[in-house]
């Protein structure tokens, strides 16, 4: 195979890294729906304790900077919350156990990976989408689908792929229950029969999608994890607000790739949309 | 089938990879409204580059120029002007990023490389999860779409490039808010059937439709049969058969 700058051996072996990526990062939908919290950091994330010092892990809010950082949001601070939805499960089930009433799912697919040129360092990009149940104040139990987008940055460390950036963003949380106003549409669908006034956002060109929708958004309330965020170590926030304001300047490259790390295009603190200039 | 050699077989499986990768930019590009940005950076542009819908075929990349991005990004901007009258701090936004949000998850995907290396096909269906903007294109909101989808690339010049699209979609619809293949059954009877395509469609050479959104009276609906392993693009392997000179200018 001719390559200008790669061996076969050497192409055989950025084809499989990327698939590694893809790996590792679905087997962390399978430690989050574990719980596995502790497990996960220590054995998806990075080992090298200058690597640790700069790993970081973001929510909506900003990012969580070092394993301690880390560690005391993403896995203590879990543990907090669920001795307390344990003291709320057993307001019904008085001989619940810690973590009854607790489900989630996280799973990630369409995914992008930029491998660098010198194959140390690699850009992830999925959607995110799951559903979470949690118990609520009164005893009883609430379920959600959850949306989102995460972006991670993984690095080579003695010859195996680790993550050190996760930048989860968070668009919108809807509760498994009627929504007011929420319903019809489609394409081509059935014309309603008291269309209102504005119609669907346009797609295609002049036209959209059928008269009978899609209808306009309900309102569906504040975020009920918004709470969960907490103080984050740097507060750069991903506003939902904004949608996906931020994502031009993040998706990762399709066609030629970055050489090498590079702090200031991460998916840590230094790399966050606010502090860059170009799409790309 | 001819037996490929080690490099052959190595050429194919980084060209399966890569165009995993450029259907998942599409996703991403057709989520942040990057319309130009999609069809400049990762589709081929000859004559016989082709974007289906239920509607009916573009045919040429002048025409999926003028339809997908010359009639779409003003709907993009008129959102955009429509949230600034609500916020002036839209004003330093990216007009077409922030408000549409259309991202098309993808799973289920069916890739297939032509022994010759120089094509690629695939399918894929969408699970439903959506996150669309609302029409005040302030706060994304969560949909259904389902929906199938077919992809031929070509390798071209050294890279692989995006050639064919076929989408079908099969339904559009709210989280939670009703039993909707009901609702279609109450809107069946009365006589307010499903019409094939979009509202005002763009104009297409090709006219549909192709294929018809979820209703009681459809039968199942095979029109996007997957790619089976296969020679080199033709007629019988393409989503857009008559159609596959990637140089055709």
């Amino acid at each position: 195979m001719m390559n200008e700058r790669y061996t076969n051996e050497e192409l055989v072996t950025r084809l499989w890294d990327k698939e590694i990526v893809k790996d590792l990062m679905a087997r962390r939908c399978y430690y989050k729906q574990n719980d596995w919290r502790q497990k996960e950091l220590d054995e998806l994330w990075v080992k090298n304790p200058e690597n640790q010092a700069k790993m970081s892990l973001s929510n909506n809010l900003g990012y969580y900077v070092g394993m301690d950082d880390v560690k005391a949001y993403y896995v203590d601070g879990l543990a907090e919350k669920r001795r307390a939805q344990l003291e709320l499960v057993k307001k019904t089930v008085p001989g619940a156990e810690y973590g009854n009433s607790v489900m989630n799912a996280h799973t990630y697919h369409t995914v992008m990976v930029e491998l660098s040129g010198d194959g140390l360092w690699a850009r992830y990009l999925a959607y995110d989408h799951g559903h979470q149940t949690d118990p609520q104040p009164d005893g009883t139990a609430k379920g959600y689908w959850t949306s989102g987008h995460v972006l991670a940055d993984l690095i080579k460390e003695d010859g195996a792929w680790k993550i050190f950036h996760i930048k989860s963003n968070h668009d919108l949380t809807i509760p498994s229950a009627p929504v007011p106003g929420a319903g019809g549409g489609g394409f081509g669908g059935p014309p309603p029969e008291d269309a209102g006034e504005g119609g669907p956002p346009p797609e295609g060109g002049d036209g959209g999608p059928g008269p009978g929708g899609p209808p306009p958004m309900p309102d569906l309330g504040p975020d009920p994890y918004e709470d969960e965020y907490g103080t984050p170590t740097v507060a750069l926030p991903y506003e939902v607000k904004w949608a996906w304001n931020d994502l031009p300047k993040q998706m990762p490259n399709t066609y030629e790739p970055h050489e090498s790390y590079d702090p200031a295009i991460s998916y840590g603190p230094e790399g966050h949309p606010d502090r860059l200039r170009s799409w790309r | 089938m001819a037996k490929l050699t080690f490099e052959q077989r190595l050429h194919n499986a980084l060209g399966s990879q890569q165009c995993e990768q450029i259907k998942s930019t599409h996703s991403y590009l057709h989520g942040m409204m990057y319309s130009a940005e999609e069809w400049d950076g990762i589709w081929n542009r000859s004559k016989d580059a082709t974007w289906a819908h239920s509607f009916g075929r573009m045919v040429g990349f002048d025409q999926i120029w003028w339809d997908s991005v010359c009639l779409v990004d003003p709907g993009a901007y008129r959102q955009f002007l429509s949230a600034l009258e609500k916020d002036p701090e839209v004003a330093r936004k990216d007009p077409r990023s922030m408000g549409k949000n259309a991202c098309h998850a993808l799973s289920s995907g069916v890739v297939e490389v032509a022994a010759d290396g120089k094509s690629c096909r695939a399918t894929y269906i969408t699970p439903g999860p959506f996150v669309m903007g609302g029409p005040n294109a302030l706060v994304a909101g969560g949909r259904i779409l389902n929906e199938r989808y077919g992809s031929d690339f070509v390798y071209n010049n050294g890279r692989w490039e995006y050639f064919h699209e076929q989408v079908c979609p099969d339904g559009f619809m709210d989280y939670n808010a009703e039993n909707w293949a009901h609702a279609r059954y109450e809107a069946d009877k009365k006589g307010r059937y499903t019409v094939p395509g979009y509202h005002n469609p763009p104009p297409v050479t090709d006219p549909g439709p192709l294929h018809v959104d979820y209703d009681v009276v459809q039968t199942v609906q095979k029109t996007l049969p997957w790619p089976e392993p296969y020679e080199t693009l033709n007629d019988e392997n393409s989503f857009s058969p008559g159609r596959n000179d990637p140089n055709k200018f």
